[in-house]
């Protein structure tokens, strides 16, 4: 059979030699147009733009209120992995961070209402009069056997009401429970 | 000088689209998932020049196109009329496009500086393997279509013919039962498969004189 090549070096040189160039010339313009990859560890999170810890939990820019923890809600989606769930969602008036895994154990950030934090904190209120939005430190919604239990923490270093200081309610925000820890 | 022209630019096209077509890949799959934008500081920001690797992917399978239309009119090598056999451009664009995301997605998950992000290992390991039976496919389909034909060598073809496509041995075969039709209808029909290119201009003028004689 007559092909290209039959005894004729021509085609096999001119293709090794452009083959060569080519992926030689690859290389160096992708490495010239490659980004800085960032930390593979780092698990999914916002967190304000001003200094998280600076954000107190009664200012206008707290994730505690629904229409700020919203907005980072989405961006918190963008970072999870698709096909992971989420174990444990910590929302603290500066910063929401995700601990994220493979497989079907945890949530998925849409079955968590933005505005529920909030309603939370209305529920608490309405139970001691004395608690208010600046005495809480954290929430946490954390997938357990039972499905996916908010731990709210009151932050001890600023509040001064009495124990119990830690409250526990199912994904839907009721009944609300006095006194469960997060577990560790 | 135009087939060494054309194969160098062609294939040098084709080449340097392979690598980019796996580095970009390799690289979104080392970030894995990230944000950009929006009112809060993202954990996981996507880095400077993520845009410019997804432009890159994006740009280098279109530029196979182009790399394959300049390889494709490359012509006989110099010093020879032997025809081109473009079949291999389904196997330098196909395979070579799915093989050069497989080769990057296998790197990103099992290569010596394998990192993958959140998300890249699964992504990797299923966009590699898609690849890696998508490019077979195609190699498998040329492979196996130049391979000899028991029927059309008890037919007494040769070699040449066993390889032509498929339009081209229809040709073949009209040619060798046109005995009844009218010389010019048979002239025309040899002029149509020339320019189809399924003739080269030799064989063309072969018939062509074959068919003048026997009117």
């Amino acid at each position: 059979m007559a092909t290209e090549s039959s005894l004729n070096p021509i085609p096999v040189v001119v293709h090794v030699l452009a083959i060569a160039f080519g992926v030689y010339f690859g290389l160096q313009v992708m490495a010239g147009i490659a980004p800085d990859l960032p930390d593979a560890g780092v698990q999914p999170g916002v967190s304000s733009s001003i200094t998280p810890e600076a954000v107190a939990a009664d200012d206008p820019d707290s994730l505690f209120l629904s229409q700020n923890l919203a907005p980072s809600f989405s961006q918190l989606e963008q970072q999870l992995p698709g096909g992971d769930s989420i174990t444990r969602l910590r929302i603290e008036p500066g910063a929401v961070n995700a601990d994220a895994a493979g497989g079907a154990d945890g949530f998925s950030l849409s079955e968590v209402s933005p505005g529920l934090p909030q309603l939370l904190i209305d529920s608490i209120h309405a139970q001691r009069e004395r608690v208010t939005v600046a005495d809480i430190g954290s929430m946490e919604l954390i997938a357990t056997a039972d499905g996916p239990v908010w731990y709210v923490q009151l932050d001890t270093a600023k509040t001064d009401v009495e124990p119990p200081w830690t409250y526990s309610t199912p994904l839907e925000g009721a009944p609300l429970t006095v006194g469960a820890a997060p577990p560790q | 000088m135009r087939y060494v022209i054309r194969t160098l630019l062609g294939m040098a096209l084709f080449a340097f689209c392979w690598v980019a077509i796996g580095y970009a890949i390799n690289q979104l799959l080392q970030v894995g998932t990230c944000a950009s934008g929006g009112p809060y500081v993202s954990a996981r920001e996507c880095p400077d020049g993520i845009e410019r690797l997804m432009f890159t992917l994006i740009g280098a399978i279109f530029a196979l196109f182009v790399a394959g239309g300049i390889y494709s009119g490359r012509g006989a090598p110099p010093g020879t009329d032997n025809k081109p056999n473009n079949g291999g451009v389904i196997v330098w664009f196909w395979t070579g496009l799915f093989w050069s995301l497989a080769v990057g997605c296998f790197l990103a998950v099992w290569g010596p500086e394998a990192n993958p992000g959140p998300g890249g290992k699964e992504g990797g390991l299923i966009v590699g393997f898609m690849g890696l039976f998508m490019g077979a496919g195609g190699f498998l389909g040329i492979t196996l279509g130049r391979r000899p034909n028991k029927r059309a060598s008890a037919s007494g073809l040769d070699s040449t013919q066993q390889v032509r496509p498929v339009v081209s041995r229809v040709a073949a075969t009209a040619t060798r039962f046109s005995g009844a039709a009218h010389p010019v209808d048979r002239l025309d029909t040899l002029d149509r498969l020339r320019r189809q290119g399924s003739l080269t201009e030799a064989e063309f003028q072969t018939l062509k004189s074959k068919i003048v004689s026997e009117s």
